[in-house]
């Protein structure tokens, strides 16, 4: 048996290793010229698919079958970046013109398949087409084909949004909160988009499932709250004074300002207790609180205010109860507190500066 | 002789459909990257019928470049329609207190942008 010499396997391997990294160079050098030549020639051809486009749009027939089928492969790439772009500048009757020039590419059919069957990455592309083009898709297969990811449930949610089922509104809220969990930015402000006009259906979801929800979608959803139209006046709010208790004072904070939309509901404002808040261990919970009474108004909210900010010990604090107390007093209904007079004056120097209440 | 519009968008394919619009209905247009190129075409030439701005441009944006035409002897009666994106309303107040004649949301209707020019030109 002959013996292996150690050096000489070192070398083999030294070179196998050698020429595994050249060609593995060699690849990446190449796909990277071959995408900054597609990427140079699809620029080039992008200024006549755009003008062949507008011509057809300027047309009374834009007959977008024959205009798709004359298009070579790349062309057609170019021409649904072209729609891509122009889908979201434009509205109405143009818009509905270009969504029928994508619908003869097969841009909305080859995105429904790839709801099927492409990857995360792939079907939140798909996704944001049908969305573009308003494109209807049932709601079973969104079902099955859109909820691995907050993303994914985001994407679909969006996609209803933008459709025009009746029943939208309770169909996308369910997707957003189906997990209990953290929405994406873009799902949050497609919650927030569905339920601005009417958050009666949020408020029933919160009613029944907020226990079982994440921190942060509670937060999430009670910042929805703060910033939809007020509810009617039998929307339910009793989730949201319980949650004034929540052990978390980031949850506290968001519960109080969403309720500074329902000053309005006497019930509301009997329900909270300024006294107790006001010695909130939290800056957050207390800021909320001033904020909220001063958002209410009313004289009994107004007097509350400035109960509470004889008590408060943080500057940073007070200037927010201080600020919020300067839309609605003058300076001789202040406590006369030295600290809260001096507090007013930065407050009063500092509107004055920028031309309206501080 | 067809009105002429002058065009800011810094967006080129906002600038692209914008010519298209406004030349299909039949009027000439002149478009400029940023606000402080179009600021110094209108220094520099005739006024035009109509200045669609852009509310957010790199080097001058719409605001700044109205504010300018309403302070100048020579231009201060041009109409100007700001353009701005859905939901920055504070854009919209800004603009009619700087002096803006009118403005349109993005994304926007071709029908309406002309109706608009249209209403401007009589």
């Amino acid at each position: 048996m002959t013996a292996i010499d150690p050096g000489g396997m070192a070398f083999v391997g030294g070179v196998l290793l050698a020429v595994v990294l050249v060609g593995f160079g060699a690849f990446i050098v190449g796909l990277a010229g071959y995408r900054d030549r597609k990427r140079r020639w699809e620029a080039a051809l992008g200024p006549t698919v755009r003008s062949r486009l507008f011509e057809r749009l300027a047309e009374s027939d834009p007959d977008w079958d024959s205009w798709a089928a004359r298009l070579s492969e790349a062309e057609r790439a170019v021409a649904a970046d072209v729609l891509d772009e122009h889908l979201r500048q434009l509205d109405g009757d143009r818009k509905a013109q270009l969504v029928e020039a994508a619908e003869a590419l097969d841009i909305d059919g080859a995105a429904l398949r790839t709801v099927r069957t492409g990857d995360a990455y792939e079907k939140l592309s798909a996704l944001t087409w049908l969305t573009l083009l308003e494109a209807p898709v049932d709601v079973a297969t969104l079902r099955e084909e859109c909820t691995g990811t907050p993303n994914l449930r985001a994407g679909a949610a969006r996609l209803l949004y933008a459709g025009d089922r009746d029943d939208k509104r309770t169909v996308a809220t369910d997707f957003l909160l189906a997990e209990g969990t953290t929405l994406s930015v873009f799902g949050w402000d497609t919650l927030y988009r569905l339920n601005r006009r009417d958050p009666g259906t949020l408020a029933e979801r919160a009613t029944a499932e907020q226990h079982a929800w994440s921190r942060s979608l509670t937060v999430q959803v009670l910042s929805v709250i703060e910033h939809a139209f007020p509810g009617e006046e039998s929307a339910p709010i009793g989730w949201i004074t319980r949650l004034l208790g929540h052990e978390s004072a980031e949850i506290r904070a968001a519960a109080l300002r969403a309720l500074s939309q329902y000053g309005w509901r006497r019930d509301v404002r009997e329900r909270i207790d300024i006294d107790g808040l006001a010695r909130d261990g939290s800056p957050l919970v207390r800021c909320a609180l001033y904020e909220t009474l001063a958002e209410w108004g009313d004289p009994e909210s107004v007097v509350g205010l400035l109960q509470a900010i004889r008590h408060e010990t943080d500057d940073r604090v007070l200037l927010v109860g201080v600020q919020a107390a300067y839309r609605h007093v003058t300076r001789d209904e202040l406590p006369a507190m030295d600290r809260i007079e001096r507090t007013w004056d930065w407050v009063e120097a500092n509107a004055a500066v920028h031309g309206d209440s501080a | 002789m067809p009105a002429e519009i002058v065009v800011a968008d810094d967006e080129d394919s906002i600038r692209q459909l914008l010519r298209f619009e406004l030349e299909n209905a039949g009027y000439e247009s002149t478009v400029f990257v940023d606000g402080r190129t179009c600021w110094e075409h209108l220094q520099s030439s005739p006024p035009p019928d109509v200045v669609l701005l852009d509310v957010m441009m790199p080097a001058m944006d719409g605001t700044q470049v109205l504010r300018k035409i309403r302070a100048s002897d020579r231009l201060e009666d041009l109409p100007v329609v700001l353009l701005t994106s859905r939901g920055q309303e504070t854009d919209i107040v800004a603009g009619f207190e700087s002096g803006a004649t009118d403005y349109i949301t993005k994304p926007f209707k071709p029908k309406e942008l002309i109706l608009r020019i249209n209403r401007l030109l009589d």
